[in-house]
């Protein structure tokens, strides 16, 4: 496994709370080593989507620390911006731009906000689309794609960043059965280049071939922390044998 | 035959083209007005600072309480008495600007909810801040859904703005209806008024259309296609 020194993000005794409302997040803490792929599974409202936020500083935390390439992801505004830039998400209802075209989409932040020349801009676009299998589609509206191409696309957006974090909060939740598979493919990849991933999933096969390693939340805390043989075929705790039991049947 | 001619000589004569250019800008100028009140508006509601509810409440309140005829009589009237003296021109726009907020801000309001919020968190996630949010991914989606009401708001201050000729502005149905009480030629003098009416209605629902083109995306698709052939793949 890892050593210390390549540790790229550390969450510790994170807490959580929608306004003054009951503890969303309730001391979780958890560390990810650079190149890994971990794949956070559990209930829905088990706080997997409130965890992906606080990661990428979209939601304030009310306790813990979150250190991301060893800087504090819960400094000023400026910090977070700072951070969100090497940290790319990806949402489950894809959230693309809709009055820009696939190239656009990916090449807007890398123009505006790392003020990257349009035309180098729009090569490292095309060439990022090219990556998701999707080039020829580069001057359509996301509209005039496909649930599964428009996931596509918001990688390549998210991957436009070049970050050394990439975080996905169900992407494949919203498409339908036959498009699933080609963006788990793409998030697969992803792996192969050395990408370190952080991905909330449904999807237990994916989960099982491709993460390093599994986190199963429930209640806003981490149950059950481990492999993905050992976390599939022995669960430790009765919750996660019942969430499992559940998604099988 | 004669009346044709007349018409014509209102037509060319100094005096209704003037009144024509008064009309003009007394419309855009109110619209312009308008637009920035509403804008402030619209923002000051998404802003969320307290108090803003009771002050817009009132405001809307008020200027859609009452006809635009009064708000003008009572800028004109009353403003004075409290020193502030503005021309007649000044007062008309004011008084259908500040009405034409009140619209405005509900127009510009459904344009800004229009972009989902999703798409503001991915922006935010990609490292951008509030102000490149509002330019690159709020404000172009939400011309798309004002344009056209905002088009529908000139047509309706065009035809507002002759109620100004109240405080005597010397605006297009004034100058028609004087002429036409001096010259006895009623039917000649209106009719070179409406024409003037609807010939600036047309220009401006040509312009209308042209500029919804322009801000639908789709007319950018070949922009784009140039730019990845021309400049991306040559290179
Ligand atoms: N914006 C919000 N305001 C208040 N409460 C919220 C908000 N978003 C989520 N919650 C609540 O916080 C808890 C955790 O939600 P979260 O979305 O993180 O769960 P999740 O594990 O992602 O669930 P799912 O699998 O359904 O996406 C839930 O009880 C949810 O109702
Ligand atoms: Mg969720």
């Amino acid at each position: 496994m890892s050593t210390a020194k390549d540790i790229l993000l550390e969450v510790a005794a994170l807490h959580h709370a929608y306004g003054t409302g009951r503890a969303t997040l309730n001391g979780v803490s958890f560390s990810l080593a650079r190149g890994e792929t971990l794949c956070v599974i559990g209930p829905s409202g088990s706080g997997k989507s409130t965890l992906v936020r606080c990661i990428n500083a979209l939601e304030p935390i009310k306790g813990g620390r979150i250190v991301f390439q060893g800087q504090h992801v819960t400094g000023s505004e400026r910090q977070a911006k700072a951070m969100r830039r090497r940290i790319g998400m990806v949402f489950q209802s894809f959230e693309l731009f809709t009055h820009l075209t696939a190239v656009e989409n990916v090449a807007l932040a890398p123009i505006n906000v790392l003020g990257v020349e349009k035309t180098a801009a729009f090569r490292q676009a095309l060439s990022l689309l090219d990556r998701v299998d999707l080039k020829d589609k580069f001057d359509r509206f996301p509209d005039e794609l496909s649930g599964g191409q428009q996931q596509r696309v918001a990688i390549a957006r998210a991957l436009a960043m070049e970050p050394a974090l990439m975080l996905f909060d169900e992407p494949t939740s919203a498409l339908d059965p036959e498009t699933v598979r080609e963006v788990l493919d793409v998030i697969a990849s992803l792996k192969r280049t050395g990408m370190t991933s952080i991905v909330v999933t449904h999807e237990m096969e994916f989960a099982r071939s491709v993460a390093d390693r599994i986190i199963f939340m429930d209640a806003g805390e981490i149950v059950e922390e481990g492999r993905p043989h050992d976390f599939f075929s022995a669960p430790r705790s009765n919750r996660a044998r019942r969430f499992l039991n559940f998604q099988n049947s | 035959m004669q009346s044709i001619n007349i018409i014509i000589e209102y037509l060319m004569s100094p005096a209704f083209r003037a009144g024509a250019i008064v009309t003009l800008e007394i419309s855009i100028c109110g619209l312009v007005g308008g637009l920035l009140i509403g804008l402030f508006l619209a923002l000051l509601q998404q802003s969320a600072v307290p108090g803003e509810r009771p002050f817009r409440l009132f405001y809307l309140w008020f200027f859609r309480g009452t006809p635009v005829l009064f708000q003008v009589i009572f800028i004109f009237n009353v403003l004075p008495a409290f020193g502030i003296v503005l021309s007649g021109f000044s007062c008309a726009v004011l008084g259908l600007a500040l009405n034409e907020g009140a619209n405005m801000s509900e127009i510009l309001r459904s344009g800004l909810q229009s972009t989902v919020k999703g798409q503001r968190l991915a922006a935010r996630a990609l490292g951008m801040d509030e102000f490149r949010i509002l330019k690159l991914v709020v404000f172009p989606q939400a011309m798309r859904v004002v344009l056209p009401p905002i088009g529908n708001e000139f047509i309706n201050m065009l035809r507002l703005s002759a109620l100004v000729s109240v405080i005597a502005v010397q605006e297009l149905t004034l100058v028609a209806n004087q002429a036409a009480s001096s010259s006895f030629h009623y039917l000649e003098a209106l009719s070179a008024a409406g024409i003037y009416y609807l010939a600036i209605t047309t220009i401006f629902m040509a312009l209308q259309h042209v500029s919804e083109r322009w801000a639908d995306p789709r007319s950018r698709r070949q922009a784009v296609r140039n730019m990845v052939l021309n400049d991306v793949e040559a290179t």
